[in-house]
């Protein structure tokens, strides 16, 4: 009976400890890079319409990350199409950053997504 | 047969190696939330041992506004392959322990849009644990009552990203949050031993998922389940079980309710089971929803079915075994 319990309780320790992992570091902001312009083709989208978002930057063999509160993305790199789904009317932000060797840079954008029923775009 | 003071240590061994493969999978990625996998909702026995690998599949591929077909020309299909790993253990004769590990080989998404990839995620979902407490059992009226209580831990890794682009929150693995559970079972046999019905009520509460890139709450989950089962052949059990399953809509950043959230459903599942042998157990089952209303429009279930394979293990009866030998 006790392996039992304490294998219990390391599974509830290691459980907790995983699940309150910190979030994972990023790197230095840089000087040397840095993104010029983030733009959409649309900044107010219905749902399940898609916006081109492009981002342009300073700096060489640069990597890019893409993330958003709600939605979904397609592609990669310096150009990406965001859309998003009725589950998601609202101002919902993207983020792009930027990496290289030296450090990172990022910036947001915000794009609007209106019911389904609406007409505009 | 195997030696009893060996046995806590290949059940230790399992779970272990569960857990190390799902810390590897963690370090690569996250997760976003466990299916509904029936289990085993009896209590066990003092010393009792019940182990269980279960698989899912499920399907969707219709989008609903409310009870409605829509045509929505987003996801084209959207399907999960499962893996459950499920350890109960009977700490008293009247408290057991369970717990389980999810897995989820894919979670993905096809789009009708033609130049929208295919977006899969994948890897190890949340972990639960649950005490089941036998609260009352009448011989006399052939019934049990089982309240247990259980907590999900989001051990899997979520915000998970494929070629530096997060995937969307509906294929995390794991749910991001912790969640607790609240639930009720009880059990009631007839004169005719072939013959059981059972009562399964749950409770799920969500906290808020706020991580490095999402903020969101899942709504409140309430699950009402009636299950009938007839011993059909000396092996073999049959069961029809109807499910309701509702969810309160979400919500997100600045107190905003998610109004294509939550949803109400009614689930008939088939159940067939065949006693392999006295200690191993093969289950199958297939849900298909008969009643849906989503609220707002979302993308609906389709179908699902699960398999199991378990085995149980007295170790108290083992000692007894060896006593007698001597």
């Amino acid at each position: 009976m006790k392996i039992f319990r304490s294998f219990y309780g390391c599974l509830i320790v290691v459980a907790v400890m995983a699940a309150c992992e910190k979030e994972k570091d990023k790197s230095i902001p840089s000087d040397s890079i840095h993104i010029d312009s983030l733009t959409a083709t649309f900044d107010t989208v219905k749902a399940w319409d898609t916006t081109t978002i492009n981002c342009y930057a300073t700096g060489n063999n640069l990597e890019y990350e893409w993330e958003c509160d709600h939605g979904n993305f397609n592609g990669s790199g310096t150009q990406i199409k965001y859309a998003a789904g009725q589950c998601c009317i609202g101002t919902n932000t993207i983020t792009c950053t930027i990496s290289d060797s030296t450090g990172y840079d990022e910036e947001q954008i915000q794009i609007v997504v209106t019911s389904y029923y609406d007409g505009n775009k | 047969m195997m030696e009893i003071n060996k046995l806590p240590y290949v059940y230790l061994f399992i779970v272990f190696l569960g857990f190390g493969y799902f810390k590897t999978i963690s370090a690569q990625c996250c997760s976003a939330g466990n299916p509904f996998f029936y289990s085993e909702q009896a209590n066990l026995g003092y010393k009792e041992l019940q182990m269980a690998v279960g698989y899912k599949y499920s399907a969707s591929d219709t989008y609903y506004k409310g009870s409605e077909k829509i045509d929505i020309n987003d996801i084209e299909k959207a399907w999960f392959n499962y893996l459950n790993l499920q350890l109960v253990y009977g700490l008293t004769q009247r408290l057991s322990i369970q717990t389980d590990l999810g897995y989820f080989i894919n979670k993905s998404e096809e789009y009708f849009k033609e130049d929208w990839a295919t977006k899969t995620g994948y890897g190890l979902g949340d972990a639960t644990l649950t005490l089941k407490y036998l609260a009352f059992k009448s011989f006399t009226h052939k019934y049990s009552i089982i309240p247990s209580l259980g907590m999900k831990f989001p051990i899997g890794v979520f915000d998970q990203e494929v070629d530096n682009v997060k995937l969307p929150i509906t294929i995390q693995p794991s749910s991001g949050s912790f969640r607790y559970l609240l639930n009720l079972f009880v059990n009631k046999s007839f004169k005719n031993p072939k013959l059981n019905l059972g009562f399964y009520g749950s409770f799920e509460y969500a906290q808020l998922i706020d991580s490095e890139n999402f903020y969101y709450k899942y709504g409140n989950v309430y699950l009402f389940s009636v299950i009938g089962s007839y011993k059909v052949f000396d092996k073999i059990n049959l069961g029809l079980e109807i499910r309701n399953e509702n969810r309160a809509k979400a919500g997100r950043e600045n107190e905003q309710v998610v109004e294509s959230s939550g949803y109400s459903l009614v689930y008939t599942i088939l159940h067939l089971s065949y006693s392999i042998s006295h200690n191993w157990l093969l289950s199958v089952n297939s849900e298909l929803p008969v009643n849906k209303y989503y609220n707002g429009i979302q993308l609906g279930n389709k179908f699902a079915v699960a398999a199991s394979l378990s085995y149980k293990i007295s170790f108290s009866k083992i000692v007894v075994e060896e006593i007698e030998k001597k």
